[in-house]
């Protein structure tokens, strides 16, 4: 997909579909992204990023002790989500645990069908409001997600550039160098954004050379060689 | 020394092909051969942990000395400094492994211009062409930006920014070496451990190299040759015994303890060693007093046991081949032949011509070279003194600037490559042949011989039973075509021994005479000095002589006459050969060309047409002789 299309079809796509999946190499913007695109008018975003050791508790609700010394039901990210008509971004959905993943099966209904009993004391019943949509995001491909999730998002889009915005940030000099450096599945290879940025911040005081070896650790030769490698090619 | 896989490989080093062209490229860690494959998005680098270099910094030199200095300043009670002066000190680190990388780097930045009508091999320019473009990403780097800057700012203005060296460029450029030190040294050595110069192997290795690389092996080979200029320079004496006392005393002083006692010879002996390239190499590349010492002893005293003689042949001879790589490497220094103007055409001839060398090295032959023998001239099997000059092996470097030239050849038209010219109208004249030379052709048409079908000589049965008779299958006799310009400087009596020696060839001799007489005269003559068995009398009489024509301008025409005559065709010629040089609108310019290429382009039309050079009349005498005997 080309620079213009993966972002220009997310713009256009987050917000009118109700169940979006952006995935792509860490450090390109999508978790960003997501929170910013075509949101409604006072429409909160509620994120949550999903680990293996998350459980439903969070996304669903949970009692907590109240000042009476009972227990009050406090809603999770998502039913809080569903019934303020948020969008609910999840990152890293690729890594939520099986307790998580069933939960996410409902969460992720089509929202005529949505809907689910709370297990507190009042058994609230609860069902998406008008606006509530998701984008999830993941690094890496959507095959590795189970068949039955995967097939909730009908729209999936493949990030595989960085998003304009998050490069401007980056001089004009490290530019070029970043972006290949950033967008290289090989994990071993690649380097983040993120890092990018931390280390055009520190090079302001501190010489390129210093600044790289304490952002990029054991690769930051490589990463002078590639910026240099960038500064010697022709102009196109 | 330690070799390449005893060494711990340190996983760093990595390539970004992906700024080339944003593809993700799958590249594998590898100790060689580091390579870019575009077309199926792989590659191959080279890690960092394959390099080991180190030099000292001017800091650490100073250091290593300063306990010398101040042992010899009191032993010989003199202010004694050593300085850094010819040493290579570097305060930066270096790791070659990152070199090559960028090389490789750079071979897909920039491409190979097109060259046309080269007869060398793509790889070969691609090789040559690495030089420039080490500069060109070198001058990005540097410029690229300012140039931007300046071009906005004054977008009219007279002033360009150049492509010629700026700044550091040329220096940074010239210094980058691709080749670890130890992989020079274990070169070097095996190169010497060979009889012939392993001109091929030097070749392969110097190709992809650069200019510093193969300036560190001339550095490598001049320690070497000095530590035998050292051991042999005394009174002259050269003798194996000599050297070789005079190598164990210099060890000695050189492996002997800093702290211990020393004699003022002793400790002078040790100041002049220490101000020798020996061992100034020595320190710098293996941080010790004697490595270059104890590389000539092992090619002494070790298995390959060499006299210091021949040690110091196969070390001249290497030199030689190191001096004329770096020559060639010399001219095509970017920011010597390259302007604004030719910055995205690069630099062709030059390219060209080391591109030619580098093929040369690698694939060339050198037993062929020297001067290509015609056929009719092996087929004669002349004995080896008897070769004629032209065709006797040459030096190394002569050779393989032959070879360079071979391939440089039809490059371009002789009009072209030599300046326009044109040769001068021929007449042919036939000169008083007077002189009857039947006589010396009475030989008898068959000789007796101990093998046959019908016996002929019966009568030598009784003696040496050659009773048969075997057909003589040559005839003294040819053709040659004698150059008659004043260049050649022959009298009379020259020409006519000649003639005397090969009587039944046919014998011309030619030669032009200048645009600016304006008479009825021709240009150009070709006169017979003899044919059927008759000559002329004498020289003098010729009309070549008579009438002053002692200049060249008939080169070709007398060389492609002499190409339809009847073999062996000989030229007698110092290959001075000039023509007359023309305007571009085709008019005479009244001036005259000589050049290389000319001369060049004479010598493969002789090749080309089986015809033996005899470069003055001594050796046509001699040559002529050796025919006659046969």
């Amino acid at each position: 997909m080309s620079e213009s299309n993966c972002w220009t079809l997310a713009e256009q796509v987050i917000g009118n579909s109700d169940r979006v999946l952006l995935y792509g190499v860490p450090g390109t913007g999508k978790s960003y992204q997501a929170t910013l695109y075509n949101l409604e008018e006072k429409q909160e975003v509620v994120s949550t990023t999903l680990t293996e050791d998350g459980s439903a508790m969070e996304l669903r609700g949970h009692f907590i002790p109240n000042e009476d010394g009972s227990m009050s039901w406090l809603h999770g990210t998502a039913i809080n989500a569903w019934l303020k008509g948020a969008r609910f971004v999840v990152n890293e959905i690729d890594h939520a645990s099986s307790d998580v993943l069933t939960f996410l099966y409902s969460i992720l209904d089509d929202k005529q069908f949505a809907g689910m009993t709370l297990p507190n004391r009042e058994q609230t019943f609860v069902k998406p409001s008008k606006g509530f949509n998701v984008v999830a995001t993941m690094n890496g491909n959507p095959d590795s997600l189970p068949e039955a999730l995967a097939d909730r998002f009908p729209v999936k889009i493949n990030i595989d550039k960085i998003h304009p915005s998050a490069l401007k940030k980056i001089p004009k000099k490290y530019r070029k160098a970043c972006e290949s450096m950033s967008l290289i599945q090989d994990s071993a290879r690649r380097t983040s954004i993120r890092a990018w940025a931390e280390f055009n911040r520190l090079s302001k005081f501190m010489t390129e050379e210093d600044s790289a070896k304490v952002v990029f650790q054991s690769r930051y030769r490589d990463v002078l060689d590639t910026i240099e490698n960038t500064q010697a090619q022709d102009d196109e | 020394m330690m070799s390449k896989n005893d060494r711990q490989v340190q996983l760093t080093g990595m390539l970004y092909p992906e700024i080339l062209d944003n593809k993700e490229y799958q590249v594998s860690l590898g100790e060689q051969n580091a390579h870019i494959d575009r077309d199926n998005f792989t590659a191959t680098t080279l890690v960092d942990g394959f390099c080991e270099c180190e030099l000292k910094t001017t800091q650490e030199l100073v250091e290593f000395k300063k306990p010398y200095e101040d042992k010899f300043r009191k032993v010989l009670d003199t202010n004694i400094t050593f300085g850094s002066w010819s040493h290579k000190t570097s305060d930066k680190p270096i790791n070659h492994a990152s070199n090559v990388r960028k090389q490789v780097m750079y071979r897909e930045m920039f491409k190979l211009p097109p060259f046309q009508g080269v007869k060398v091999k793509k790889e070969y320019l691609n090789r040559a062409y690495n030089l420039h473009r080490h500069y060109r990403a070198s001058w990005n780097i540097h410029n690229k930006e300012r140039k931007k800057e300046h071009d906005k700012q004054q977008e009219n203005a007279r002033y360009k920014w150049k492509y010629q060296s700026r700044g550091r460029v040329s220096q940074e450029v010239k210094h980058t070496e691709l080749i670890c030190y130890d992989i020079i040294h274990q070169s070097v050595i095996s190169w010497l451990q060979m009889e012939d110069t392993p001109v091929q192997q030097m070749g392969q290795l110097l190709s992809v190299a650069h200019i510093s690389d193969a300036h560190n092996a001339k550095s490598f080979v001049n320690a070497l040759i000095s530590v035998l200029n050292w051991c042999s320079d005394d009174e002259h004496d050269t003798t194996e015994a000599f050297v070789n006392a005079e190598m164990q005393l210099a060890l000695k002083v050189l492996h002997k303890s800093i702290t211990g006692r020393w004699t003022k010879l002793e400790a002078k002996t040790f100041v002049d060693l220490m101000r020798t390239d020996a061992v100034k190499y020595s320190i710098d590349y293996d941080n010790s007093l004697s490595f270059a010492y104890e590389i000539v002893e092992t090619f002494t005293k070790g298995f390959v046991k060499l006299t210091y003689t021949e040690l110091l042949r196969r070390l001249l001879n290497l030199m030689q081949v190191l001096d004329t790589i770096t020559n060639y490497q010399e001219e095509c220094l970017p920011w010597n032949v390259v302007g604004i103007t030719t910055l995205k055409r690069g630099y062709n001839k030059p390219i060209k011509r080391l591109g030619a060398l580098y093929q040369s090295l690698c694939e060339g032959n050198f037993s062929k070279y020297g001067k290509l023998q015609p056929k009719s001239l092996q087929q004669a099997k002349v004995q080896q003194a008897m070769t004629p000059q032209y065709y006797q092996s040459k030096g190394v470097s002569d050779q393989i600037s032959d070879a360079v030239n071979e391939l440089m050849k039809g490059d371009k038209k002789i009009n072209e490559r030599a300046g326009r010219h044109r040769w001068a109208n021929v007449s042919f004249l036939q000169g008083k042949l007077d002189k009857d030379l039947a006589g010396k052709l009475k030989v008898r048409k068959q000789r007796p011989s101990d093998v046959g079908a019908v016996p002929r000589y019966i009568n030598r049965w009784v003696t040496d039973k050659q009773v048969f008779a075997r057909k003589r299958t040559t005839i003294k006799g040819g053709t040659v075509a004698i150059d008659c310009s004043g260049s050649m400087s022959f009298n009379a009596s020259d020409i006519e021994e000649i003639v005397n020696q090969l009587p039944a060839s046919h014998i011309v001799g030619y030669s032009g005479k200048g645009q600016g007489k304006k008479d009825d005269r021709p240009e150009g003559v070709i006169e017979t000095f003899a044919k059927n068995q008759r000559a002329i009398t004498s020289y003098d009489n010729t009309y070549i002589c008579e009438n002053d024509y002692y200049q060249n301008y008939v080169d070709v025409p007398a060389i492609m006459w002499l190409s339809r005559q009847p073999k062996p065709r000989m030229l007698v010629s110092d290959m001075e050969v000039v023509a007359y040089a023309v305007r571009p609108d085709g008019t005479d310019s009244h001036t005259y060309v000589h050049n290389k290429e000319l001369r060049m382009y004479c010598e493969e039309l002789c090749r080309k047409h089986d015809i033996i050079i005899l470069k003055d009349v001594d050796e046509a005498k001699e040559f002529a002789k050796s025919l006659g005997k046969r």
